[in-house]
């Protein structure tokens, strides 16, 4: 099975969401990788691999930290 | 027959979908409170759209095949998946990079090769729609990872964390050898792989895409490979 064809289409085709952010979007992160997330204290609530994973709203098992999927 | 196998999967499937909305709907406001590029963030809008959307096909082929999933309303909340102790930033590309470059490419993946395997005519305009969609939501993850690395951000930390975001996006199943049922060649006309070829989609979607394209970006991928010969081999 061959599926390096996808690496083209998704991870070179995403240039095209780049391009876009070029055109009309950007950045407000500074280099030092600051920006927004300095000013703003709120943290995302806890949960997740850290703490050995979690059950979603929707019963779908979240083990280990990552996105079940198809 | 399949059919309870074929219902299963689809009813799965719904429960994926909807959850997938939510998280991309946060995803939308945590990429903006960390810089994200605007497009990106749009991106992640409309894929949380596309999710509903995509839940409601799914679950009208649950009600097809013979089952009845319990319908979730616009309460749905994504489970946390990122590391608490990760800063802000981090955790949100730590969830762009698990939900998206992962699990959204690996479901590209499925659905190329679903398409490719004879299913029912009345199911292959649903099967194009959803593969057109989630090119996009894996684009728009490799997308971030690439601004995260022009920025020069420092992407190191989540070649740890790969393995734990392959071990989430793996189902149960692709760990066990599997019955007659579950091998059926017939699946695939319903729009699920048997599971042997479900086993080489997801290992060759690692080597042949996920694992090149991290180390594009600089991102060793040694804890990954070695998580993929001990639970995959």
């Amino acid at each position: 099975m061959d599926l390096k064809k996808l690496f083209t289409v998704l991870v070179v085709g995403s240039s095209v969401i780049g391009a876009a952010a070029a055109c009309g979007g950007g950045s407000d992160v500074d280099d030092s990788g600051q920006g927004q997330e300095t000013s703003n204290l709120e943290r995302l609530p806890d949960g997740g691999v850290a703490d050995g994973g979690s059950t979603s709203g929707t019963g779908t098992p979240s083990k280990g930290g990552g996105v079940p999927g198809w | 027959m399949v059919t309870e196998q074929v219902g299963a999967a689809w009813s799965f499937r719904y429960a994926v979908e909807v959850e997938a909305s939510a998280r991309f709907a946060r995803l939308a406001e945590r990429l903006a409170r960390v810089g994200g590029s605007a497009a990106v963030i749009e991106a992640s809008r409309r894929a949380a759209s596309d999710e509903t959307r995509h839940g409601a096909h799914c679950l009208e082929l649950a009600h097809r095949y013979g089952q009845s999933p319990a319908e979730q309303g616009s309460g749905v909340t994504a489970s946390e998946i990122a590391p608490s102790d990760l800063g802000l930033r981090q955790r949100v590309l730590y969830e762009v990079v698990a939900s998206c470059c992962v699990t959204e490419t690996i479901s590209t993946a499925v659905l190329t090769v679903l398409l490719q395997s004879s299913p029912l005519t009345e199911l292959r305009p649903v099967l194009r729609e959803l593969l057109r969609d989630e090119v996009v939501h894996s684009r728009l993850g490799w997308a971030h990872l690439q601004q995260e690395h022009q920025l020069k951000q420092e992407l190191g930390f989540l070649a740890a964390w790969i393995p734990a975001m392959l071990e989430g996006a793996a189902s149960e199943d692709l760990y066990e050898t599997g019955s007659a049922e579950q091998q059926d060649a017939a699946l695939t006309h319903y729009g699920v792989l048997p599971l042997d070829l479900k086993k080489e989609v997801f290992r060759n979607s690692l080597l042949q895409v996920i694992f090149p394209a991290f180390e594009a970006s600089n991102i060793d991928t040694v804890p990954a490979r070695a998580w993929l010969q001990k639970r995959l081999s």
